[in-house]
């Protein structure tokens, strides 16, 4: 089965007559094999090391984490349909600063790190991925609030936590962490957290901050909303769990993000994307560009989060 | 002179018959004369060059409408009518969709067209598809521009090209857009605007596939499908037709035998023997976008 857009055929025409015409491949026609391969391997060695050092230099201010907590992410968008979305979250953990962001980054990289043979990807994964940040600093109680949208960042809200919990003596024990229940109205609703004092420093999924000691469990009274604990995630060779914060902010007027994130949340079907040339207007690989399109923007939701 | 046209008819090129004329499109002709209109309009009105129409991208466009008020649309036509008489009444309503580029090899802008779109108001608010504006939509919201990239506009059966100047609303999943082009005080064709058609209706497509400008096909209506995307909860609507379109139909109307708008082309999705290799060709649905959706835009 195919689909097929119904316009023009030019931007693919231009696409084939440039490729045809690029001197570099006719040349590399009339070259030995050997020389050939080895062109290919010293260039692979040269995009290699320029991947390194724009990494680097992009993670050269990030904090990095001491683990992760992750979790699942399980929320009733949609009452009338009763549908459910869920995407998996990680809390990165460091002793200044926590940060609540999506895990379906990392959980990929991870799953082709240790899968280089096999095609698909990691069963485990929801693959949903909402590109909104949530920084927490324990010593200030600093909140900060980002979002991505392909490479621009957004900063949402910057305000200081002012979460007034009730904490009592009823304990259960979440994976094999001893945690302490916790409550909060918040948002319109009212939420039960299970933090741990186990593992160190602290942090929580969104904004369920200023608790003492890590969040392994959230969820309102409803159960429509919830976050579950799903193990932790620690340091791997090659994949280091950096707290970055960006370095700079759209040039977009922050009233206007509200319909930007709705056009690239429901404008993202087929390669428009990469046929309008959004994708280029950062250079470079950093930072990763993400689609709101697969995340909970996406969705048609009657309940929200905040009511 | 009978020697001077027995030479050029055997080398294939005929004189023009000026008795038979008004029924033979000379395709070059137009988008030559739609380049030289649209370099006046550009140095003109600046409104009209896609950087002012992306800008107002993030000001003036609104995702969900309205637009308008249903007044301002043609009510529906009850008269049926024969195909002929279809194409006589519809035809200023299509629109051929192009775009005008800077190139840099001749130093200068030029047109082509690669969409097709339908007057929905005699001042100038036309349907198209968002697949053929989301381009300029994209770039709008991300403020990127793109340096060849000079404007939009619309032709007319007669040759008369109008600018783009505005997009008013968006569906990316039922994929239609309502655009705003300035006709300058020319009052444009509207059709007249009809409802969704039960299967075996008989419906016209008067579109501009590729190198072939309204170009009228005749089929019915074989399926009519809404379809909820359970991870999102939204739904996408798909009247399905017979009547032949291909790429550069894009945007372009639907009619019922009254010679009301019911459509808008889509896309084509199709079906093979061998899906994975894209090979044993069977058969390609032909999807469009029901008039309800783009009526919705407006307000009673």
């Amino acid at each position: 089965m195919k689909k097929t857009i119904i316009t023009s055929v030019f931007a693919l025409a231009v696409a084939i007559a440039a490729s045809a015409q690029q001197p570099g491949e006719r040349h590399g026609q009339h070259q030995g094999r050997g020389q050939q391969g080895g062109d290919r391997e010293a260039q692979a060695k040269e995009m290699q090391a320029k991947a390194k050092a724009e990494a680097d230099a992009y993670y050269a201010n990030a904090d990095t984490a001491e683990y992760g907590v992750r979790y699942r992410l399980k929320y009733l968008f949609n009452k009338e349909n009763n549908l459910t979305f869920e995407e998996d979250r990680v809390v990165l953990i460091a002793p200044k600063v926590a940060l609540d962001m999506s895990y379906e980054g990392i959980g990929e990289v991870r799953w082709k790190m240790q899968n280089k043979d096999k095609q698909g990807g990691d069963p485990s994964l929801a693959y949903h991925l909402t590109p909104s940040y949530y920084f927490y600093y324990p010593e200030t109680g600093r909140c900060v609030n980002t979002y991505r949208i392909i490479a621009d960042e957004f900063k949402l809200k910057d305000a200081p936590c002012d979460n007034k919990w009730n904490i009592s003596d009823e304990e259960k024990t979440v994976g094999e962490y001893k945690c302490k229940k916790a409550t909060i109205s918040k948002g319109g609703r009212d939420w039960t957290a299970w933090f741990t004092t186990d593992l160190p420093h602290r942090g929580a999924p969104r904004e369920f901050n200023g608790l003492p000691g890590v969040v392994l469990e959230v969820a309102d009274a409803d159960n429509e909303v919830g976050w579950t604990f799903n193990g932790l995630v620690n340091h791997i060779e090659g994949d280091a769990l950096f707290i970055k914060y960006p370095d700079q902010f759209s040039d977009i007027p922050l009233e206007k993000f509200p319909k930007v994130l709705r056009i690239f949340s429901i404008g993202d079907e087929s390669n428009y994307l990469q046929t309008s040339g959004v994708m280029d207007k950062h250079k470079g690989q950093f930072p990763k560009r993400y689609r709101p399109s697969t995340g909970i923007d996406a969705c048609v939701i009657d309940n929200p989060i905040e009511r | 002179m009978a020697a001077s046209v027995a030479v050029v008819s055997l080398l294939g090129i005929s004189p023009v018959h000026g008795e038979v004329n008004k029924h033979f499109t000379d395709i070059p002709e137009k988008l030559t004369h739609a380049t030289a209109q649209m370099r006046e309009i550009l140095k003109e009105n600046p409104d009209a060059h896609v950087d002012s129409i992306e800008a107002r991208i993030l000001t003036d466009m609104s995702i969900d409408g309205p637009v308008g008020k249903l007044s301002d649309l043609k009510g529906a036509s009850k008269k049926k009518l024969s195909a002929e008489q279809v194409f006589e009444k519809c035809h200023r309503s299509s629109l051929v969709f192009g775009k005008m580029e800077h190139v840099p090899y001749i130093k200068a802008d030029s047109a082509y067209s690669n969409a097709s779109a339908v007057v929905l108001t005699p001042d100038g608010v036309c349907a198209t598809n968002f697949h053929v504006v989301a381009d300029m939509v994209l770039r709008g919201a991300m403020n990127h521009k793109v340096g060849t990239d000079r404007g939009r506009f619309v032709m007319d059966y007669d040759g008369n090209c109008y600018p783009v100047t505005d997009v008013l609303t968006i569906d990316p999943l039922n994929d239609f857009a309502i655009i705003k082009v300035d006709t300058k005080g020319t009052k444009l064709t509207a059709p007249t605007i009809g409802d969704d058609l039960p299967q075996g209706a008989t419906v016209y497509c008067l579109s501009h596939p590729s190198g072939a400008y309204y170009h009228f096909t005749e089929g019915i209506v074989s399926n009519n499908t809404r379809k909820t995307d359970p991870r999102k909860g939204s739904t996408k609507y798909i009247t399905e037709i017979t009547a032949d379109y291909g790429v550069g139909a894009s945007g372009g109307p639907i009619f019922d035998e009254c010679g009301n708008l019911v459509a808008i082309v889509s896309s084509t999705f199709s079906l093979y023997g061998n899906p994975q290799q894209y090979r044993n060709f069977q058969m390609s649905y032909k999807q469009t976008v029901p008039v309800f959706l783009i009526k919705e835009r407006f307000t009673k």
